[in-house]
């Protein structure tokens, strides 16, 4: 620690930090507009160094966005050199070819002066309701190129220009630009309170702080992760397709190398990228910072340098490190697996620290239409209908529960009523959909609705013919199972990237993403639990059978019968020598082992 | 007459004793007794009586943590649950974010206060404007009827979609349930949060009858040890909103009484600024494992209307309070980083502190405290403990000093920085989300260790003056002594602005107004001591949070007033209004007051300064550059009237002040200490 600095002083600025970006990204939830940012909270601050280091974010956020700002802010300087900036100028951009999350998300990067010179730099980033393109929310899930999906803001000076060319490009301007005045608020909040922290301590001071926050970050990284057993591993996931190619599985690979107290993530050997389904290098750094912070201790406040142990190898023109012009609104796919394979992985490591795969992706469902009463046009972004956690190696998976990057609030059934002429006629956990294990895969939701009148349909999801991966004989989960129509003669499947479907009135839709796979030899779970999930809508008794569980006429188990049962399926299916499970359907669609 | 009032806390259980003739107040301290709360109150009150009449006893106030603890320990009633079918999963799947701990592996929901096995589906359906869809299956309604008398429920919620437009299907599910089970409470949510949005409604309703059962035995105990010590007046319960209710209203709305303590505390708080012209506040109550933080704006009690207990939400009308894991007990270490730390852990209450010599290891801020001087060991609980000094300053030098290059005095100082700059950026988040400057208030500090670090916090947040009162240390029962009945009522109607007239709202609120008014006559109250509030939540149209406009109270339905407020109340709040965009109400809520007579606050004699020769005391101060003689003074010395210059430390009971140098303090007319900051406004 430089002489200069007691401790006492260095863990206040910390916090000080720390909260002013906690309190710029309140000061944007409050004054903002559209629900998702109100009330799904999906929105981010943070304040940057001149190379665009993380100094410091806020407490709440949603992950993914808060990982990685850093790698898009210093892309922002390349366009705008920090020194020919002015103390007012605020700079804007979504490019995720720049480090941008991906469309919606329009971040706000801006100076913070004192004494006359440029000292730090605040973002702010929230996912607008829309942003032009075929689809509402840019999110079509068939995109071919980037081009379709919505307006690409270049790294621009925020003037009337560029405001005027946002509101002229979206379906909702209110929301937007009153979203966008939000961020500008959470800007000017940040650099109010910068001011007296920086007229308290002096700006040279609050360097040297800052020098050493990140100093204090990597050394408890590096502690943290010098109890994380040396060695590597390889995990290959698939996702289903991408959106275009219905029967061509997409593959992702990658690489995890621990050496004593530095980490390296390598997805050589991943796809190509595709038309659609792609991760921003910006996004996949992300990705990568989060999926190791599970293993940390969480009380390391997040900045660059908790980074500083940590290479990611993404090769260009991957999905992982997309080139222009592929379509990435659907991205947070691609993360989501990055995520339930880096974290799965770590089951050859540690074996009794980890957690099998997850509904891996946010499943989106979005709804357009005009009202027939009021002749308003409404959008609802039903965003994220949870399916289910994977299993860890103590406890069940969740069961319908936000995972890894996302971390959205549930939305009343109520308010979407009153808001769109729909009917949600169910939303209940989906039986059997948890991988069966030791601990079971957390159930998925299943929501079923019924337009009122016509209206347009847009739903992205995934791992409809992948299911979550098992660990340790734990099996995998449930897939995905989109219907329209469901019970009925015209009842079909929808596939899980469908675009601007139109639903006429009376049309009944059932969305459920996948169940989260399970954990551990499913024939050791104590027969009390089966029993548990059979009374709780978790399991049906067919399903029971998977752990070899005979339940008797009375709605009790037969302790004999299972004890049988369970010798008998023991022995059919041998000592378990595999890690992974990936099921015989998706071995059959990939070519992958189903086991290894 | 007199007036008592209680509040049961964790360790102690408060009683306060106001003379209505004279405003006297005497205050007694007993420890509490967890297994059966009410002993303690009992024991207090026997001492109350020993010399006095119980005759003379006109009402007793009673805040309790029973009910909070009972959920926080799933200990309540065995509830069961009614609900539409296709929802019966709502409770858990209602939580499906991970907040706080995103980052952890191992995240598990916490539970819900009914067991699925008990969650009950039945055919129905209304729509958004209540408006019947499906109608009540009766035939789903008598298998729920078996189910409850099988599985032998004590209480049971319901709670059916959009029954907040049209309650007509709820009622009858009651009427059969009540036929069929006599007994057994049965809360529906059209009754108890007849609001939009089904999660926050259901998991209210569901914890109203999950405490239900216990308040009922609970408070007609209480009701009974009472009057068998010779009271005859009421006991009342005291209320989150900061109001009084009756026994029988408690019995039906016992949710209304889970989150009263903080309620105390502000309630004094406001009494006291209305006496001495402080309308905006921010109180803190500071103990040995949590800070409160609430509001005083403009005179009146900060409210909102939705908060988690256990992990579960609750919508009700509250007074606002955050609360934070910071308190003389917050322990201090330095991480594996080197970075020293103070929180989240405490010491509680047990070990406690070092110095208290119950065992405790670990450095607290109490510890920094007393190494500073600035805690006596003599006053450290009037003496009740052999201080270990000692301990403390060995444990202190070691953990904290020698890792970090600090003397033992530079080791305290930091810890009481890192300490007071946790609660300062604490409560400067809530300024900033209440969109309130902190130079525009006061600080009312109460809590044992409160008065301690109020100074210095106030000085940080550019706050002019700190108010501490008579008795910091018991301040939710004495602020219970001024409280008024206090009913809430809400209902959703969802209106546009643009199309609604005055008399439409004014028939909105009659429904709401009777009820309350039905329930405060019950109480004894004629329509001249009931004073009605009213509010609307309202919106921009299509925007998802509502804001609560406060209704004027001469001519409250006057529409386009109503409309100029919220645009002024938006700008406010968020920094922008927009009056061209169209403005929709939401909900509308009413609070109907039973005003109680009160005493007035007692004046002392002013004039004269603290008797007796000055203690001194060595103390150490960062900003002198060392340890220097302090003054030290006994709280019950002072007059009014007095004024001292800091450095200086003020001793009572419980509880101890800590002038600051170049701060000044002055005893005011009703005993109560203000420091002032001269480099505050």
């Amino acid at each position: 620690m430089p002489p200069t600095i007691d401790a006492a002083t260095l863990e206040i600025v910390k916090n000080q930090l720390v909260y002013t970006a906690t309190q710029m990204a309140e000061v944007m939830r409050k004054t903002a507009f559209s629900h998702i940012a109100r009330e799904g909270r999906d929105l981010s601050a943070s304040i940057h160094d001149h190379q665009g280091r993380l100094l410091a974010q806020g407490a709440e956020g949603i992950p993914i966005h808060l990982c990685g700002a850093s790698y898009f802010v210093a892309n922002f300087f390349k366009v705008f050199p920090p020194e020919t900036l002015g103390p007012n100028d605020i700079l804007i951009s979504n490019d995720p070819y720049k480090g941008g999350q991906h469309l919606p998300d329009i971040t706000l990067v801006a100076p913070f002066f004192h004494a006359g010179k440029a000292q730090c730099f605040l973002m702010v980033m929230l996912h607008h309701t829309d942003i032009g393109g075929v689809a509402v929310g840019g999110l079509a899930g068939d995109a071919r190129e980037i081009y379709g999906t919505g307006l690409i803001i270049p790294i621009s000076k925020l003037n009337e220009s560029v405001r005027g060319i946002l509101a002229a490009n979206v379906r909702v301007p209110d929301d937007v630009m009153g979203d966008l005045r939000a961020q500008i608020a959470g800007i000017e909040f940040g650099r109010r309170r910068l001011t007296e922290i920086y007229d308290r301590y002096g700006a040279s001071h609050i360097h040297d702080v800052t020098l050493e926050l990140l100093a204090y970050s990597e050394r408890r990284v590096r502690t943290n992760l010098a109890a994380i057993p040396d060695g590597s591993y390889t995990v290959t996931e698939c996702m289903d397709d991408d959106g275009i190619h219905l029967t061509t599985p997409v593959p992702l690979v990658v690489k995890v190398e621990k050496r004593g107290t530095d980490v390296v993530v390598d997805f050589t050997g991943s796809s190509a990228q595709t038309m659609s389904l792609n991760s921003p290098i910006g996004n996949t750094i992300s990705s990568v910072s989060l999926s190791l912070r599970m293993f940390l201790d969480p009380d390391i406040p997040p900045n660059e340098g908790c980074d500083a142990p940590l290479t990611v190898i993404a090769p260009s023109g991957t999905i992982n490190n997309p080139n222009a012009p592929a379509a990435v609104n659907t991205r947070a796919t691609v993360c989501h697996r990055q995520e339930e394979a880096i974290i799965g992985g770590m089951a050859h490591l540690m074996p009794h620290k980890s957690r099998a795969a997850s509904y891996g992706c946010s499943p989106c469902l979005l709804l357009s239409g005009q009202d027939e009463e009021s002749g308003r046009p409404f959008v609802l972004f039903a965003g994220s209908i949870p399916g289910g956690m994977g299993a860890r190696s103590t406890v069940d998976g969740v069961d319908g529960i936000t995972c890894d990057m996302s971390n959205t609030h549930y939305m009343n059934v109520e308010t979407i009523e009153e808001k769109i002429p729909l009917l949600v006629e169910r939303q209940e956990f989906r039986p059997d959909s948890g991988g069966p294990g030791l601990y079971r895969g957390g159930a998925a939701v299943r929501q079923v609705i019924r337009a009122r009148q016509p209206m347009v349909l847009t739903l992205f999801a995934d791992r409809q013919k992948i299911p979550a991966f098992g660990l340790f004989g734990g099996q995998p989960g449930g897939v995905a199972e989109f219907l329209l129509n469901p019970g009925t003669a015209e009842e079909r499947t929808l596939h899980s990237k469908t675009t601007n479907l139109p639903l006429h009135r009376g049309d009944v839709v059932s969305f459920s993403a996948a169940g989260g796979g399970g954990y551990g030899d499913p024939l050791a779970r104590p027969p009390e639990q089966v029993m548990a999930d059979v009374r709780n809508g978790k399991l049906t008794v067919e399903g029971a059978r998977d752990y070899g569980v005979a339940i008797d006429t009375a709605g009790g188990y037969d302790e004999l019968a299972t004890h049988q049962l369970r010798d008998a399926k023991r022995r059919e299916r041998g000592p378990i020598d595999w890690v992974i499970d990936r099921g015989e359907s998706a071995a059959v669609y990939t070519g992958l082992p189903a086991r290894e | 007459m007199f007036r008592v009032s209680c509040d049961v806390g964790g360790t102690f259980t408060d009683m306060a004793v106001m003379d209505e003739d004279t405003s006297e107040v005497a205050v007694y301290k007993v420890p509490s007794t967890p297994d059966e709360p009410s002993n303690a109150f009992l024991s207090a009150l026997r001492e109350v009586c020993a010399t006095r009449d119980p005759k003379l006893i006109r009402f007793t106030l009673y805040g309790t943590t029973v009910m909070i603890n009972a959920v926080i320990m799933r200990k309540g009633a065995k509830t069961a649950l009614v609900i539409t079918r296709g929802f019966g999963d709502l409770l858990e799947m209602g939580k499906k974010d991970r907040s706080p701990d995103i980052y952890d592996l191992f995240y598990v929901r916490p539970p819900t206060l009914v067991p699925r096995s008990l969650i009950f589906e039945v055919g129905e359906r209304l729509d958004r404007r209540g408006e019947i869809v499906n109608p009540l299956d009766l035939d789903d309604l008598a298998k729920v009827v078996n189910g409850l008398r099988e599985n032998g429920v004590e209480a049971v919620a319901v709670s059916l979609l959009h029954s907040y437009v049209n309650p007509s299907h709820e009622r009858r599910v009651k009427e059969m349930l009540e036929q069929a089970l006599p007994g057994i409470p049965v809360c529906i949510s059209s009754e108890v949060d007849p609001q939009i949005r089904e999660y926050q409604r259901t998991s209210t309703t569901v914890m109203n009858a999950y405490v239900m059962p216990l308040a009922n035995a609970d408070f007609c105990r209480l009701q009974q040890k009472v009057k068998e010590e010779g009271v005859n007046g009421p006991v009342n319960i005291m209320q989150a909103n900061g109001g009084i209710m009756t026994i029988p209203a408690a019995v039906q709305r016992p949710i209304n009484t889970l989150l009263s303590t903080h309620s105390g505390a502000l309630t004094l708080a406001s009494t006291i600024g209305a006496e001495i012209g402080e309308r905006n506040l921010v109180v803190i109550d500071l103990g040995g494992t949590s800070l409160d933080i609430g509001f005083i704006h403009d005179g009146a009690a900060d409210r909102h209307s939705e908060t988690q207990v256990a992990g579960q939400p609750v919508r009700l009308a509250m007074l606002e309070s955050f609360s934070i894991g910071a308190g003389g007990g917050s322990i201090a270490w330095i991480d594996d980083g080197g970075a020293l730390r103070v929180g989240p852990h405490s010491a509680g209450a047990v070990p406690g502190p070092i110095c208290y010599g119950r065992g405790g290891e670990r450095p607290t801020v109490t510890d920094a405290n007393l190494v500073l001087g600035r805690l006596s060991p003599a006053a450290l609980l009037a003496g009740r403990f052999e201080i270990a000094g000692g301990a403390t300053r060995e444990i202190l030098l070691s953990e904290i000093g020698k890792p970090l290059g600090l003397t033992i005095e530079q080791a305290a100082t930091a810890i009481l920085r890192v300490v007071n700059a946790c609660i300062v950026e604490e409560m400067r988040l809530r300024f900033t989300q209440k969109g309130y400057d902190p130079r525009n208030f006061s600080l009312f500090v109460v809590g044992g260790a409160g008065p301690l670090q109020a100074g210095v916090i106030a000085q940080e947040l550019g706050i002019g003056k700190v108010i501490v009162p008579r008795y910091p240390g018991i301040a939710s029962a004495m602020g219970f002594l001024f409280a008024d009945f206090k009913y809430d009522f809400a209902m959703t109607l969802i209106r546009e602005m643009r199309s609604i007239t005055e008399d439409e709202l004014r028939n909105a609120f009659v429904k709401l107004e009777a009820q309350a008014v039905r329930q405060l006559e019950n109480d004894g109250f004629t329509r001249d001591r009931i004073h009605m509030h009213r509010y609307l939540d309202m919106r921009y149209t299509g925007q998802g949070y509502n804001i609560s406009v406060t209704l004027d109270e001469k001519s409250p339905f006057d529409v386009s007033a109503i409309e100029a407020r919220f645009h002024a109340e938006h700008h406010k709040l968020y920094g922008h209004s927009d009056p061209d965009s169209p403005v929709q109400i939401v909900n509308f809520a009413v609070t109907g007051e039973g005003l109680v007579p009160k005493p007035r606050l007692t004046r002392g004699d002013s004039a004269g300064s603290s008797e007796g020769d000055p203690r001194t005391r060595d103390v150490f101060f960062e900003e002198c550059g060392g340890w220097i003689k302090c003054e030290i003074i006994d709280r019950e010395s002072l007059r009014p009237g007095s004024e001292l210059g800091g450095p200086c430390i003020i001793e009572q009971m419980d509880c101890t002040t800590l002038v600051h140098p170049g701060q000044r303090i002055q005893v005011d007319q009703l005993r109560n200490l203000i420091i002032i900051n001269s480099a505050g406004r």
